[in-house]
């Protein structure tokens, strides 16, 4: 009985933990995919570069 | 009976006589009458008290039985609880063991589940990266593919014949860089 309550008690306790603790993952995961899209916001935004660099490379190589 | 005849025996005997005089005869008579009594009941008192010492003493003789008894089962009730005592301590030791273990168990679960949702995040993690770097690098090769396209498009609208246009880049892409 008393071995039978421990466990129920310890095993609620567990089970807040982990939920406490998947609430932690889920707010980690949420705030770095918010930051993955504004930085592939950011990059999108900054392409111009990059892309003008590989157009002259292939203008280049087509000579035209 | 036998008692009035004793002492009537016992006044004639002494010498004693009746003294009708109250006030002289008080003292006498109360004397009289303590000895009388002291004389009559001393059988009797005496019977009386040796069967109240008897009985006085068999009452000491089950008090000390009844003592001795008690002592007994005071001493065989410690020994009892003396192997309660040992085996409570045993039962509660096993109890303790059982659910250390068993609360182990739980914990290792426990840890195994947060192990499974920690990678399951990671997964994710990496996931969601891979997906980006490759939107990126869709929106980079469809930018360059369409300002290629569109630059060549120009070439070709300004450069007749276009065939001397194709054999001068494949002559070019032939050439070592």
């Amino acid at each position: 009985m008393e071995i039978t309550n421990s466990q129920k008690i310890h095993k609620e306790i567990l089970d807040l933990e982990i939920n406490i603790s998947q609430k932690y993952i889920d707010n980690l995961i949420d705030t770095i995919t918010n930051d993955f899209e504004d930085r592939k916001t950011l990059a999108l935004n900054n392409l111009e570069e990059s892309v003008q660099s590989l157009c002259e490379d292939i203008n280049m190589k087509l000579s035209i | 009976m036998e008692n009035i005849d004793k002492i009537f025996r016992f006044v004639e005997e002494s010498g004693f006589s009746f003294n009708p005089d109250i006030l002289e005869a008080g003292l006498i008579n109360i004397l009289g009458l303590i000895a009388i009594v002291v004389s009559v009941g001393k059988d009797l008192i005496g019977s009386i008290l040796e069967e109240r010492e008897t009985t006085i003493g068999q009452s000491i003789q089950d008090a000390e039985n009844r003592l001795n008894e008690a002592q007994k089962r005071l001493t065989e009730a410690q020994k009892q609880m003396i192997q309660l005592s040992v085996i409570i301590n045993d039962i509660k030791n096993d109890t303790l063991a059982t659910k250390k273990n068993m609360l182990k168990v739980d914990a290792n679960e426990a840890k195994m589940d947060l192990k499974f949702r920690f990678e399951r995040a990671l997964l994710a993690f990496k996931s969601k990266e891979r997906q980006i770097f490759f939107e990126i690098k869709e929106q980079i090769t469809s930018l360059v593919l369409t300002r290629t396209v569109s630059r060549v498009k120009e070439t070709f609208a300004k450069e007749k014949p276009t065939a001397k246009l194709i054999n001068n880049t494949i002559r070019t892409l032939e050439l070592p860089s």
